[in-house]
């Protein structure tokens, strides 16, 4: 394969291409999802495809096609060259490009059991086992199962001498409740995917979910509805994970610093300027981009400029110390690529993109936690989202709450939200559990969207339940 | 391009392939060029070119789909096998009876060959006229030019034959000043290239954003709002794919579930699904070949009806309304607001104490049977006082039920505009509106 992508290369450079990569990708994705007992999605989906990138007098072009063939690849290889010299018309400065070794790598994600071996009835026989277990109670209107296996082999080669050959492996599973009653709709579910083999969906145990799922789904339709106050708010695992994606994940990306998606995903409240100076949190914080973590969503050999996958800590005790870099935003910082630039398939142009940003465990337990708190809200599993495009100002809600009252968990709160600003909301950081068991989770996130076409990247976010003290809840009803 | 004769020819072929007791085969060529510019400089340029064959094989009550993006016959005989199999793994769904079955369809002028040869050293050229406009203005331009060649072939094996070929022209701004002080917004959509004007789109963007320097904080609170055509595009986004949709309804999440008929909205608000009108992106059939209907959705307030694809129709003993898309259950395409007889200037000199809204940004439903909708302003964020723009100001979250909103409502523009939302869900042609009252629960700092 790499000699076939070599054709694009030499002929970029042959119209002056100053720089050329070019990635192919054969993508496999295997849906399944069972609604109410009905198989309503069953279906494989396989993408090929390659695009060419070049750098010519410092301006960008691309080029892909889904139809991978010698004349195709000569054309693409034009065709993104000419882009380039349009792109020069109207450019202030030659773009930046920091300095990479050639890297010749194969990579492929660990994996025990190839999802893709496990017989389709077998993965049909576990979803309607957990639609059966959701449905076991009247109440519940709507139960919803899927699983999801993917797996993408790619290729990169640039006129640097880089060639590289990964493979990676995505499984991962959802389930839903939906209750009805009490003129009421509540629902629970639970996802979570990871870079791993069937293994992942095996040991996630989704069977006790199911129930648990259900009876909470139902609990909430007779639920207090969460008050309007100002208090201490505990956030669960899932919740704090998408958190970390939202108000720091994003605008630690320095592309959207920099302005790259102003008219669409929006900028950042920071800037370069910030870096080592800015109090992001409190000491309880540390928030570290981690590419090499085993079985994270946002886990790879190489990025898709072939730079090696890094750990990078971007929040340590609370100071911002580091951006998410590309080869061509790095130098504005004086740094080398972190690695952190992926493409949606090989007809997408690479964006920088999370990979597993984590909040370091803190040295508490939840039940510390609670235990500690005299007034509060715990809050847990995102049900909506939403923030400002310079992600300072942030509403979420969750599926369910907790009222916390000296020391102790309380009553269930349905429809809960909170909202703050994020150079409030980190440094409010009291306390960080993870000290118990299993209480810092990875949470493998398949749908985080970016960039113009729109993009869709696999990212995860790791954390334990923490708390922030004085914010708004109840806010959204 | 592949051209309605090969691409059917193709089909055929596939068609032919199979033993199986009904399919389906839809094939797409998307080609889409799309320059991207910031602080006043394109960064991102690209062509993209992808070919993708979907096929549904059918036999009895049972389904199975797959897709490849390849037209290389030993794929499509290996897709065609994977989708077989898992036909045979499959339940019978006892509410799905049958693939859609022919019927005519209107065509109308959905490709413009202009849109479709639009250069990078044109799309070069336009951005150089929104970012000249940003020099003189001084600020600095953002944003995106694309221009996309669609083409889609539907057949299946009841006799649907259908093939069209469309273009689209998309250009959009945000101007910033220094610091990122002031931000305006503006943007044009349109099949036809000529209908786009980055000069005018640059002016209209750098006038919002010189407006919104120095903007000073307004406590949340209600308020009187005047929404632009870019805000009332994220507003009619939930009622589309929350409310509007067969499936919403038939489980019960809609919020015209069990109240059809009744009032939902002001009398002064009538939404309907019309793909032949020729200011919105028009397309004569859907995802399976099935002509499209214009479909009443909400009629002076009185919720209406719902746009439906096969299997959702067939449910009811009904007949498609040509509304099938990527997922199951019906989508709107093509929604239109009704328009008034006022303008943005009228709306502005009406309002006593209120907020003069651009656009949204992110938005969320936290509430989907209520239609609460959450998302912070942008680009264009103006006090309103006596009648008159006072001061820019800083952007608020608003957070409010659609459908409140929509009660509220005292004046609609006359002129509409062809408005895709912020997260591209939609695009609906759709008129300003002057709201009465609209609920803020935040503010940012800028």
């Amino acid at each position: 394969m790499q000699e076939l992508l070599q054709i694009a290369v030499r002929e970029a450079e042959r119209l002056g291409a100053d720089y050329v990569d070019v990635r192919y990708m054969e993508r496999k994705v295997e849906p399944i999802a069972i609604k109410n007992g009905a198989i309503v999605t069953l279906a494989l989906h396989e993408e090929q495809g390659f695009g060419v990138r070049v750098l010519f007098n410092g301006a960008w072009g691309f080029a892909s096609r889904s139809v991978t063939t010698e004349p195709e690849l000569k054309r693409a290889a034009a065709e993104a060259v000419a882009i380039a010299r349009a792109s020069t018309k109207v450019q202030k400065s030659p773009a930046g490009f920091s300095p990479l070794d050639p890297v010749e790598a194969v990579y492929r994600t660990k994996v025990q059991n190839d999802p893709f071996a496990v017989p389709l009835e077998d993965k049909l026989d576990l979803l309607r086992a957990l639609d059966r277990e959701m449905r076991a109670d009247p109440a519940i209107r709507i139960a919803q199962s899927s699983l999801l296996s993917l797996l993408e082999h790619k290729w990169f080669v640039s006129s640097e001498g880089s060639s590289i050959e990964q493979t990676i492996y995505e499984t991962g599973a959802s389930i839903a409740a939906t209750a009805s009653g009490n003129g009421d709709m509540q629902r629970r579910s639970f996802a979570n995917y990871a870079a791993a083999g069937y293994e992942f969906v095996e040991s996630l145990n989704l069977k006790s979910l199911a129930a648990g799922l259900a009876a909470e789904a139902k609990q909430l339709l007779t639920a207090d509805t969460c008050p309007m106050l100002d208090t201490s708010l505990i956030l669960g695992s899932s919740q704090l994970a998408l958190q970390v994606h939202e108000s720091c994940g994003h605008p630690i990306e320095l592309d959207r610093v920099l302005g790259s998606e102003a008219s669409f995903a929006g900028t950042s409240f920071l800037s370069p300027a910030m870096l080592q100076e800015y109090r992001y949190g409190s000491e309880e914080v540390t928030i570290v981009a981690d590419a090499t973590l085993p079985g994270g969503l946002g886990t790879f050999g190489y990025d898709d400029e072939g730079v090696p996958a890094q750990r990078t800590t971007v929040v340590d005790r609370g100071r911002l110390t580091n951006f998410l870099t590309s080869r061509e935003t790095a130098p504005i910082l004086d740094q080398v690529s972190n690695g952190t630039m992926r493409a949606d398939g090989a007809l997408n142009l690479p964006l920088v993109r999370m990979t597993n940003i984590s909040l370091n465990p803190g040295d508490w337990t939840l039940d510390e936690i609670i235990k500690d708190t005299k007034h509060g809200i715990f809050m847990e599993s995102p049900k909506s989202w939403s923030l400002d495009d310079k992600r300072l100002n942030f509403h979420f809600s969750t599926e369910y709450a907790y009222e916390v009252k000296n020391g102790e968990v309380t009553r269930l709160l349905k429809n809960p939200a909170y909202t703050d600003m994020t150079t409030h909301f980190w440094p409010a950081c009291d306390a960080v559990a993870g000290k118990g068991h299993g209480e810092w989770q990875l949470w493998g996130m398949p749908s985080c969207a970016k960039g113009e076409p729109m993009q869709i990247a696999h990212v995860a976010h790791g954390a334990a339940p923490a708390r922030f003290k004085n914010v708004r809840v109840g806010v959204g009803k | 391009m592949i051209g309605k004769e090969q691409s059917i020819e193709f089909l055929e072929r596939v068609l032919r392939l199979s033993t199986a007791g009904q399919m389906e085969a839809r094939l797409t060529h998307d080609r889409l060029a799309m320059t991207r510019f910031a602080d006043s400089s394109i960064h991102q340029n690209i062509a993209k070119d992808n070919i993708s064959l979907t096929m549904r094989v059918v036999n009895g009550k049972r389904m199975g789909t797959a897709a490849v993006n390849s037209t290389a016959m030993a794929d499509v005989r290996r897709a065609l096998g994977v989708a077989e199999r898992l036909c045979r793994l499959q339940d019978d769904d006892p509410d799905f009876s049958s693939l859609p079955s022919p019927a005519g369809f209107v065509t109308s002028r959905t490709f413009y060959p202009h849109t479709a040869d639009y250069s990078p050293a044109d799309r070069a050229h336009a951005v150089g006229v929104v970012v000249e406009q940003a020099t003189h203005g001084g600020v600095k331009a953002y944003g995106s030019f694309a221009t996309e060649t669609n083409e889609v072939a539907v057949a299946n094996s009841l006799g649907i034959r259908a093939y069209n070929c469309s273009t689209t022209a998309y250009l959009r701004t945000v101007m910033m000043s220094e610091q990122h002080a002031g931000t305006g917004y503006a943007d044009m959509l349109s099949r036809d290239i000529a209908a786009i004007d980055p000069a005018a789109l640059g002016e209209e963007a750098v006038e919002r954003c010189c407006l919104s320097e120095h903007a000073r904080e307004l406590p949340p609170g209600e308020y009187e709002v005047v929404l632009t055509p870019y805000a009332v595009s994220d507003m009619v986004r939930f009622l589309g794919y929350l409310g509007f949709t067969a499936l919403s309804l038939q489980e019960g999440r809609s919020f015209m579930s069990g109240r059809m008929g009744e009032r939902v909205v002001g009398d002064n608000i009538s939404i309907w699904d019309d793909a032949f009108d020729p200011d919105t992106l028009n397309l004569p059939f859907d995802h399976e070949g099935v002509a499209k209907r214009r479909v009443s959705l909400i009629e002076n307030g009185v919720a209406a009806g719902v746009v439906y694809d096969s299997y959702s129709a067939h449910k009811e003993g009904l007949v498609s309304t040509g509304h099938a898309g990527r997922q199951r259950g019906g989508i709107p395409a093509n929604m239109v607001m009704a328009a008034g007889n006022s303008s943005l200037e009228e709306m502005v000199k009406s309002t006593k104490r209120g907020v003069y809204i651009t656009r949204f940004h992110y938005t969320h439903c936290p509430e989907p049977v209520q239609v609460i909708m959450t998302g912070t302003t942008r680009d264009g964020t103006y006090y309103i006082e006596n009648g008159e723009i006072k001061y820019p100001i800083k952007n608020l979250r608003l957070t409010d039920s659609v459908l409140r909103i929509l009660s509220h409502v005292s004046l609609i523009s006359a002129e509409r505009k062809l408005q895709r939302d912020w997260w591209g869900t939609f695009t609906s042609l759709l008129p300003a509106l002057k709201v009465d009252r609209c609920n803020f629960t935040g503010a940012t700092t800028f």
